[in-house]
């Protein structure tokens, strides 16, 4: 038994792309009720009522955003029961489509029907979790002290990104260490090679330290430094379109 | 465009030219160090210290190619390169060694080909040395009959 939540309609190219999505979900043979979150009832609480009415699936559309923020209130609201997350996502060529192995919104649909299910770990932050990437952009590098599992580390960065899969990938660098578009264009022709000062690291729990209060961000998450990052204990089961993961 | 660096997580963990790590990096994928390593660096597939990276510290791999400078043994596997920028300051253990001209290397080489030769002789002239005394034995035991 299907619960579909859809983000609020902002934009009339989203009403347009409901329908469409109204239609596929029709001609499958999925259609069920539908809720949207607005000032009167929020997400908590339609999540809540799906859980009450024992629904099997509890599916997600929107944009990326909504997806995280959608999986991150489902995990706080039912931790242990058994029901599935679903998503389709709009942003075909955003994270959470290549994650679930889908390219448009046919596969998306095939994707919950044939209810293929894969079991994941969201990362969490604080009380709050995600299920693709967050990070930081600096517009001037500042030193951060990381300790991932054990290993620690010291260095100025103004970029940071930590991603979920298996384990919790980070991928830092500096700016300033970079060479200019022009130069890096320049060395390009003739051949010079650019220094690389990308660091890429893994593991399953990230402390971050930061001399001033640096806003880590994605999807709904918004976490100052000092701050931790892990993955959850609790798996979630989610529909993917499998042949493609 | 040039500014934003492609970033590839399948390829294992990579060390920048400006970070200094404490501890030990461990990784099942492939390692690729570029900054500075105080600990061990451990691998179980290709470890590259790059030119402009330093490493003190033990590195454990199945191949590792050394481009910049190490304190610390090296243990490869299948096989181990220090480029002619390479700087080793250790001992090393591997099947297949090639340190190119300008290289230094200062420290102990253990080829394991070479050890696993030097094991199989020494089995075998314990091997000869048993066989021998048997036969010794039997030698004995016919003087004991004849007599």
């Amino acid at each position: 038994m299907y619960y579909y939540i859809f983000e609020p309609e902002k934009k009339f190219r989203r009403t347009l792309a409901n329908r469409q999505l109204r239609r596929l979900l029709f001609r499958e043979g999925i259609t069920a009720e539908i809720a949207t979150p607005n000032p009167a009832r929020d997400l908590a609480e339609i999540l809540e009522t799906a859980s009450q009415r024992k629904f099997s699936t509890i599916v997600a559309v929107g944009e990326d955003a909504f997806l995280n923020k959608v999986a991150s209130a489902f995990r706080q609201t039912e931790p242990i029961n058994r029901t599935v997350l679903g998503f389709i996502p709009y942003e075909l060529k955003g994270e959470i489509a290549s994650f679930l192995g889908i390219a448009n919104l046919n596969e998306a649909v095939l994707a919950l029907k044939r209810r293929r299910l894969k079991k994941i770990y969201l990362g969490k932050i604080n009380q709050n979790y995600f299920l693709t990437t967050v990070g930081l952009t600096l517009s001037k590098p500042a030193l951060f002290q990381l300790n991932i599992d054990g290993l620690e580390l010291k260095t100025a960065l103004s970029h940071l990104t930590i991603k979920r899969s298996d384990k919790l990938s980070i991928n830092f660098w500096n700016k300033n260490t970079l060479p200019h578009p022009v130069l890096g264009l320049f060395y390009w022709l003739f051949g010079k090679k650019i220094k690389p000062d990308v660091t890429v690291l893994s593991g399953r729990l990230i402390k971050i330290k930061a001399p001033s209060g640096i806003t880590l961000e994605g999807g709904e998450i918004e976490a100052k430094t000092p701050l931790s990052v892990e993955l959850d204990n609790f798996p979630l089961q989610i529909i993917v379109l499998r042949s493609k993961i | 465009m040039l500014r934003q660096p492609i970033l590839n997580t399948d390829s294992g963990t990579v060390v920048g030219t400006n970070v200094k790590l404490t501890g030990t990096l461990r990784d099942t994928q492939d390692i690729t160090v570029h900054g500075q390593v105080d600990g061990e660096v451990i691998s179980d597939k290709n470890v590259m210290i790059s030119e402009s990276a330093v490493v003190n510290g033990p590195i454990q791999a199945q191949a590792v190619t050394v481009a910049g400078k190490i304190k610390g043994s090296i243990q490869a596997v299948e096989k181990l390169e220090i480029l002619p920028s390479g700087k080793v300051h250790g001992s090393l253990e591997t099947k297949e060694l090639i340190i190119r001209s300008g290289a230094s290397f200062n420290g102990k080489s253990i080829m394991q080909n070479a050890q696993e030769e030097k094991d199989k002789e020494i089995r075998e002239t314990s091997g000869k040395k048993k066989s021998s005394e048997k036969n010794l034995d039997l030698t004995a035991l016919d003087y004991e009959v004849e007599e």
